[in-house]
């Protein structure tokens, strides 16, 4: 294997037992530090009965508390201490130099501090993805991003400038002249979430005469934010839209900049030596280590030391592939990506259920444009599931055909039925972050 | 093909370029100038620690 695929070949294929020791030991030092200078991680610890001495294993890791968002918000806030930042904090203030926070889509933001080590910690996990994913510094990326309070697209701007590649910040201006600023620089890359890549497609397409595939020079493009990166159907149509390979990357506020596509683009790797990934069991709660088997992430950042994000309940769905990758590397890789979010996965009519599985059925039909809109509900006892697609151009005669060959696919992948709506062509929202897409009003 | 690399030595360097680092804010008299960049220069040498060292005491242990 060629060393210059591997930014740092030394981590990237250690031997996984070594991977492992490397893990418990990192683990040890975040959480001695944690509780020596965090009194909400020592408060947490010491009613649980755990102190650094009694990590010795792995089955040891496990008994420690979880952390999840609404104990962030208990702590954090106006009148609490450290003020935005609660004593999660491990540092003096004046060693924070970076704010950001989550969207608070489901309450109140968790606000994020990072120092200066921190930060750079971040853009050395980032660079690990752009460098997997065949960045270098013969590349001109453009990001097209809202450069703001949200961690977003930053490390890779950073991380991005360390590997040498040009960078064009992309922020204020509006899709078409970010369009027009990508071919008047013949930028090769870029990187944004799946839904603004297709959005940005479809608006170069159908209002600017561009086609990104031919009249733009973009050969590679990372995304973020949403499972789309790993669902199949989602990826082909940003690839055939640009023209360009699509590599799915994730990451998140709390824990850091944690997945990424190799340039085989078979999987999430996860950064194994950054961070630790354990995957609990939905029902049970139990640790699952095999692979093909669904649960939730349980994440920690090894070396996080700010605000430390220590056994963090990221409510993300994972599966392990055990797999060895063409790639080379040692990381073990995720199935299928991020497969949903935990709130968002739920039983209707008793069969569990993901938006993400009617997103591959839905992006598999060309006839159908990129946009769809699922709501859940009841009608008097039972269980419904609305769904609102848009038919392409084109193909405004072809509704009764779609529709029966719709239903059938997704009875078939779902096992469920559903309440079919054909929008006019551009009439569900449109998005330049991450998509809003799924609703469940069945508890209102 | 693997790198060729010397881990032994690169972990020196690293703590040698930590040492420099905190010797030349030592004698630097609080100018603020060098006080913040050796505080840079030290993020990157701790990832470097991350990257290098830390492997290092795992890969090196028992051989
Ligand atoms: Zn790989």
């Amino acid at each position: 294997m060629d060393p210059s695929v591997y930014w740092n070949p030394i981590l990237e294929t250690m031997p996984r037992e070594k991977l492992q020791a490397l893990q418990l030991k990192k683990f040890k030092r975040i959480f001695t530090w944690a509780y020596d200078n965090s009194p909400f991680y020592r408060r947490l610890y010491r009613d649980a009965g755990i102190e650094p001495g009694d990590i010795k294993t792995f089955a040891d890791i496990r008994k420690v508390p979880k952390i999840e968002k609404s104990m962030m918000r208990e702590i954090q806030g106006p009148g609490k201490n450290n003020y935005p930042y609660g004593d999660i904090l491990c540092v003096p203030k004046t060693d924070v130099c970076s704010y950001r926070q989550t969207s608070g889509t489901t309450g109140q933001p968790v606000y994020q501090a990072d120092s200066w080590q921190d930060w750079e910690w971040g853009i050395e996990a980032y660079s690990h993805a752009l460098w997997a994913q065949t960045y270098r510094n013969t590349d001109r990326m453009l990001l097209p991003f809202g450069y703001n309070i949200f961690v977003a697209f930053w490390a890779a701007h950073y991380a991005a400038e360390k590997l040498g590649v040009e960078v064009v910040p992309g922020g204020v201006l509006n899709t078409e002249a970010r369009i027009l600023k990508m071919q008047e620089l013949e930028a090769n890359a870029m990187a944004a979430t799946v839904s603004y890549v297709l959005n940005m497609g479809r608006v170069a397409r159908e209002k600017m005469g561009i086609d990104p595939a031919k009249d733009l020079n973009i050969q590679k493009i990372t995304v973020a934010g949403e499972p789309g990166g790993s669902i199949p159907a989602t990826r082909q149509r940003m690839e055939e839209l640009w023209g360009a390979k699509v590599y799915d990357q994730c990451g998140s506020t709390e824990i850091g900049h944690w997945g990424w596509e190799c340039h085989h683009q078979a999987g999430l790797h996860v950064n194994e030596a950054f961070f630790l990934f354990e995957i609990e069991d939905l029902e049970t709660g139990e640790i699952i280590t095999e692979p093909g088997k669904k649960g939730r992430l349980v994440a920690t950042a090894l070396d996080r030391t700010a605000q430390p994000c220590i056994r963090f309940d990221a409510k993300d769905i994972i599966q392990w592939n055990a797999e060895p990758c063409a790639c080379g590397r040692s990381f073990w890789r995720l199935d299928g990506g991020i497969i949903g979010r935990a709130d968002d996965i739920t039983k209707v009519k008793g069969v569990l259920w993901a938006p993400s599985a009617v997103e591959e059925v839905v992006r598999g039909f060309a006839q159908l444009s990129d946009e769809y809109q699922i709501i859940l509900s009841k009608k008097g006892d039972a269980d419904q599931i609305e769904l609102k697609v848009e038919l392409m151009p084109g193909y405004e005669n072809n509704e009764a055909d779609v529709r029966h060959a719709l239903l059938a696919k997704l009875r078939l992948q779902t096992n469920l039925n559903y309440l079919l709506d054909f929008k006019t062509y551009g009439d569900l929202p449109r998005f330049e972050g991450k998509g809003k897409r799924f609703q469940d009003l069945r508890h209102n | 093909m693997k790198p060729e690399f010397d881990l032994n030595a690169m972990v020196q360097k690293i703590q040698t370029l930590k040492q420099n680092a905190a010797e030349l804010k030592a004698v630097a008299g609080g100018i603020v100038a060098v006080d913040r960049n050796i505080n840079r220069i030290s993020a990157s040498i701790r990832v470097m620690e991350l990257d290098i060292c830390d492997a290092a005491d795992i890969l090196l242990a028992g051989d």
